[in-house]
């Protein structure tokens, strides 16, 4: 699998965006993988998918890529987001999947982490290493990769979108193969001159009917809403916060020089005679 | 003194600063005014890059003493008599474990004791560093005045301390006897105040002001974002006076975040409690190639860390870091390990890392260039055994000189280097040895030679006027002037003196510029050394009624090796014959007649790697104001760039016409804050640092370190 990275690195000296986009790359995992409400979800995905599935055939999706792109460069008169490049810091994503397994008798759900389930070796509960279930109590239900993301800005709407269509022909490029796509996206407008876009591609093993596209899509959608609206933009209040502080220090000192040096020492060199107190000095050999 | 205008400040009793005359009293306050708003503009739009070493007393206090119009106003009263008392308890025999008493003399630091005792510490920015450092104490003075109920003989103590929990600063004291009223409160008080929100309801917040002040300027001496004072990371512990981390963090050591400010009772005084960084020595970065060299002294890891040498390995050393803006402000390198290792991490992020580079490569030899000499692992291990952290820098820069100097073509024989001529031109042979130094009387030779001059410019004049010698270097000073030139060279020429250990580094770093030669292109610079001419103070040999001769700033400096062409003025005496297309008037509101001229001179002076031997003809370092650059850039109407990329493809295309070998290091100087339009990979200096080493501070040594200090933007 690959994903393009960009080189163009200027401004990712932003610490606290860099902080920002991690986080948000750690929140998919923990959205997606880890929290009740959204085994519920998968759970009626799968639930649905068996309904109407006559052959029985389970849906797996092979890739999960998400991406965040923007176009807009002010955000608070500031040259906000630029490219970053954070891949090195995720590399237990480039080999790290989730499969969801449901066990068959009470149909728990139950995320697992595992390279070597892919093919078929023993596998382990990826919280909880003493549960060894064997597979024949659990069918494979749903399988997420997690791929490198990347977050881009652009300078403008025709840029962003080329590069959204770009992602959109990579991937499918990628994966030709597969018989069924859903692709997704959301948007949050922070400014006038501002948005985010996050968007989600999955494959699928077999061609969806319209109810499963349904059910699927709105779980991305919640899945994107939730990433990006609660996780980037307290992110980026946090941020214009620290930028408000930096201003306000900024007021504070511009009034050291008249404060200190000008009302305590200049004040009293505005006379001749102050001047000449000094002037005429002459230190003694 | 009847006349002296000074009442309220005692002072350092420094003789040059007490040798001041009324003008010159004046011409300190502006330039100390001038530095001020250069440090207020550099302090709202980012961190500091560069950090340099300065010696607290001979350096940052004297500059502060000098200004004497300040101090004796800045209380703003006119009956508030007080002086500083300057101490470095880090070794002092009365400590133990609380810190020395007031009454211990053992460990001030004045005029006298400085030469053992003063303290070395590194500043962020150079002079505007130092602002920050003035800042806080020019707000404890008047704090002191105003509110303390003592207004005689009041002594503002600065005291010096290692810090058990945190090798890298030095923890500070500052605290005066003005005994203020019920002091457990208003230390609780202050203290309540700084962990304070600075913003109110989306804005300013009112009150304690002053204390926003100091913590700011507090962490700007520690290169943190100033954002970061207002963090929970930095909190003040109020119950507990003596941690120095926020509540629940009092276990972490080496965090690197004990507080930026905090309010102290410091024997019974009130006081402030802030960290200085202590100075950066050695950067030493090797891969698992290397990493048996590196385990010789393991055992040692933790000293040489505490006094300022580190070891990082490779994988520590991540790219992203490097871009981001972390930058290592050590003044030397060493690499050990693979070519690749070499070219990947360290070369790819140049701008980042120290100028100056030792490189052991543990696959291949290493091709010298200007900046980065071949180490072999025999000599790097030679270095890593030395016994002590004196030692083991002293090697590091012999080494670095003498590959320095021989890829210059720099003729060093075995014993001697260069001469040092007192004001009956007798000369004195400075030798290098492997501990120290020796002076040993010399006769003089017709070589090209470097000279330090006390008291004449008679060998500035010579060099001037002889255009083919390039190679010559003579510099004059005043011996009172400079606590440095004075340690490292003596007079006496009766005893050969042995220079410290410690100062040996001090003595090759001298030497060092002498073979460095920077050009400067800025139109402010050049107007103010043509217009300023030097006049060297009467030495006690010269008698009364001597014509002492002048020599205007751009002839001085041109004997230095720092060369600024000629602006083509007839106003002034000029002792240097150049060619006409050699002088460009940088103030000139249009470019475009002379922007060919400037163009051709540009190239001409960029050094290559293959005519890289030593002479003022080509530049070490170029110094490009970036508003010049703009103009040569814009007065060109045939060619368009784009916008973004506009300054480096005019570098890289115009002036060094795609070249790759080259060696001349090209800097920014501005003086406008963080210009926006710097391409990421370039050097940048402010320019109220380099502008001062020019005139006003005049001395090749500090603008040499400066210049090896600079970083991208």
């Amino acid at each position: 699998m690959t994903i393009s990275r960009t080189d163009n690195t200027k401004d990712i000296d932003n610490i606290e965006l860099r902080t920002v986009l991690r986080n948000l790359v750690l929140k998919i995992d923990e959205y997606l993988l880890k929290k009740e409400p959204y085994y519920e979800s998968l759970k009626k995905i799968g639930g649905k998918v068996r309904e109407f599935d006559e052959d029985g055939n389970i849906v797996t999706s092979k890739i999960v890529s998400f991406q965040i792109v923007s176009y807009g460069t002010v955000f608070q008169s500031e040259h906000f987001y630029r490219v970053h490049n954070f891949c090195y810091e995720l590399d237990r994503y480039n080999s790290g999947h989730a499969r969801y397994f449901e066990n068959r008798e009470n149909k728990s759900l139950l995320p697992i982490y595992d390279e070597d389930q892919r093919t078929g070796a023993l596998w382990y509960h990826a919280r909880d290493p003493k549960i060894c279930p064997s597979q024949k109590d659990y069918q494979l239900m749903y399988e997420v990769n997690i791929v490198p993301a990347e977050y881009k800005n652009f300078d403008n709407y025709q840029e962003c979108n080329q590069q959204w269509k770009n992602w959109y022909e990579m991937i499918y490029d990628l994966y030709s193969d597969v018989n069924s796509v859903l692709a997704t996206n959301y948007m949050v407008k922070l400014d006038k001159n501002f948005n985010i876009y996050s968007g989600v591609f999955l494959t699928f093993s077999r061609k969806l009917i319209g109810i499963e596209r349904s059910f699927i899509k709105d779980w991305c959608q919640q899945t994107l809403s939730k990433i990006t609206s609660e996780n980037l933009i307290p992110d980026l209040y946090r941020h214009a916060i620290r930028q408000a502080t930096r201003a306000a220090i900024s007021q504070v000192m511009a009034r050291n020089m008249s404060h200190n040096l000008g009302s305590h020492v200049m004040s009293r060199l505005v006379t001749e005679e102050s001047l000449m107190h000094y002037l005429s000095y002459n230190p003694p050999r | 003194m009847a006349n002296s205008p000074f009442k309220n400040y005692s002072t350092l009793k420094i003789a040059s600063n007490d040798d001041q005359n009324g003008y010159q009293l004046f011409a300190a306050f502006n330039s100390y005014q001038k530095s001020r708003m250069d440090f207020l503009a550099d302090v709202t739009f980012g961190e500091p890059t560069i950090e340099t070493t300065k010696m607290v007393f001979s350096e940052v206090m004297r500059d502060l003493d000098k200004n004497r119009i300040l101090l004796e106003n800045i209380s703003g009263t006119s009956d508030f008599n007080y002086k500083f008392v300057i101490r470095n308890l880090t070794n002092c025999r009365n400590k133990k474990d609380e810190p020395c008493l007031e009454e211990c003399n053992c460990c001030i630091v004045n005029n006298k004791t400085q030469k053992e005792k003063d303290i070395a510490v590194s500043i962020p920015n150079d002079i505007l560093g130092c602002h920050a450092f003035y800042l806080i104490l020019e707000n404890i003075i008047r704090n002191c005045a105003k509110h303390g109920i003592r207004k005689d003989d009041i002594k503002i103590y600065i005291d010096f301390d290692d810090c058990k929990r945190e090798d890298d600063y030095y923890k500070l004291h500052i605290y005066d006897n003005s005994e203020p009223e019920k002091l457990d409160e208003l230390v609780e008080k202050q203290n309540k105040s700084l962990n304070r929100n600075i913003l109110e309801g989306n804005k300013l917040r009112q009150g304690g002001w002053g204390l926003i002040e100091m913590e700011a300027a507090a962490a700007y001496l520690r290169k943190h974002p100033l954002e970061d004072i207002n963090e929970d990371d930095f909190e003040v512990n109020v119950e507990d006076s003596s941690s120095i981390y926020p509540v629940g963090k009092e276990a972490e050591t080496q965090s690197g975040k004990p507080n930026f400010l905090k309010a102290v009772k410091v024997h019974n005084y009130y006081g402030y409690r802030l960290f200085l960084l202590k100075p950066k020595e050695l950067l030493i970065v090797y891969d698992e190639k290397a990493e048996e060299i590196i385990n010789q002294i393991a055992p040692k890891k933790g000293e040489l860390r505490k006094n300022g040498i580190k070891f990082v390995k490779i994988d520590e050393f991540h790219d992203e870091a490097l871009k981001r803006g972390v930058i290592y402000s050590y003044p030397i390198l060493i690499f050990a390990g693979t070519k690749e290792h070499y070219k990947d991490k360290i070369k790819s992020n140049e701008s980042s890392l120290p100028i100056r580079q030792l490189v052991c490569l543990t696959d291949a030899e290493y091709e010298n260039s200007r900046f980065s000499f071949n180490l072999s692992q025999e000599n790097f291990s030679k270095v890593l055994k030395q016994s002590d952290v004196f030692k083991i820098l002293n090697e590091v820069w012999k080494a670095w000189i003498l590959r320095q100097f021989n890829y210059l073509g720099i003729k060093i024989n075995n014993k001697t280097f260069f001469s040092v001529i007192n004001a009956k031109s007798n000369a004195k042979e400075i030798a290098l040895m492997n501990d120290g130094a020796d002076f040993v009387e010399l006769i003089k030779d017709n070589d090209p030679s470097v000279s330090f001059d006390s008291h004449a410019i008679e060998n500035c004049e010579k060099i001037c006027s002889d255009i083919e010698d390039v190679k010559s270097y003579a510099e004059p000073y005043n011996s009172k002037d400079y606590f440095l030139i004075r340690k490292l060279i003596t007079r006496y020429k009766d005893y050969p003196e042995r220079l410290a250990e410690k100062d040996f580094q001090s003595l090759l770093r001298l030497i060092e510029c002498t073979g460095t030669t920077i050009h400067i292109i800025d139109e402010r610079i050049q107007e103010l050394a043509e217009r300023t001419p030097y006049k060297p103070e009467r030495g006690k040999q010269q008698t009364n009624n001597k014509t002492i001769n002048e020599i205007q700033y751009i002839d001085l400096l041109y004997a230095t090796h720092v060369i600024i062409p000629y602006s083509g003025s007839n106003e002034f005496k000029f002792l240097r014959k150049t060619q006409e297309s050699e002088q460009f008037n940088l103030n000139a509101k249009d470019f475009t007649p002379i922007r060919d001229k400037i163009i051709i001179y540009l190239r001409s002076i960029i050094k290559t790697t293959d005519s890289h031997s030593h002479t003022k003809a080509k530049a070490d370092f170029l110094l490009l104001h970036l508003g010049v650059v703009e103009k040569l850039i814009s007065s060109d109407s045939d060619k368009t760039y784009d916008k973004e990329k506009q300054i480096k493809e005019f570098i890289q295309n115009e002036i060094l016409e795609g070249k790759k070998n080259v060696d001349t290091k090209i800097i920014f100087i501005s003086g406008r804050g963080k210009p926006h339009n710097l391409p990421e990979d370039f050097l940048y200096l402010n320019f109220s640092i380099v502008a001062q080493y020019c005139i006003e501070n005049r001395l090749k040594y500090y603008l040499n370190d400066v210049v090896h200090s600079a970083k991208h933007i």
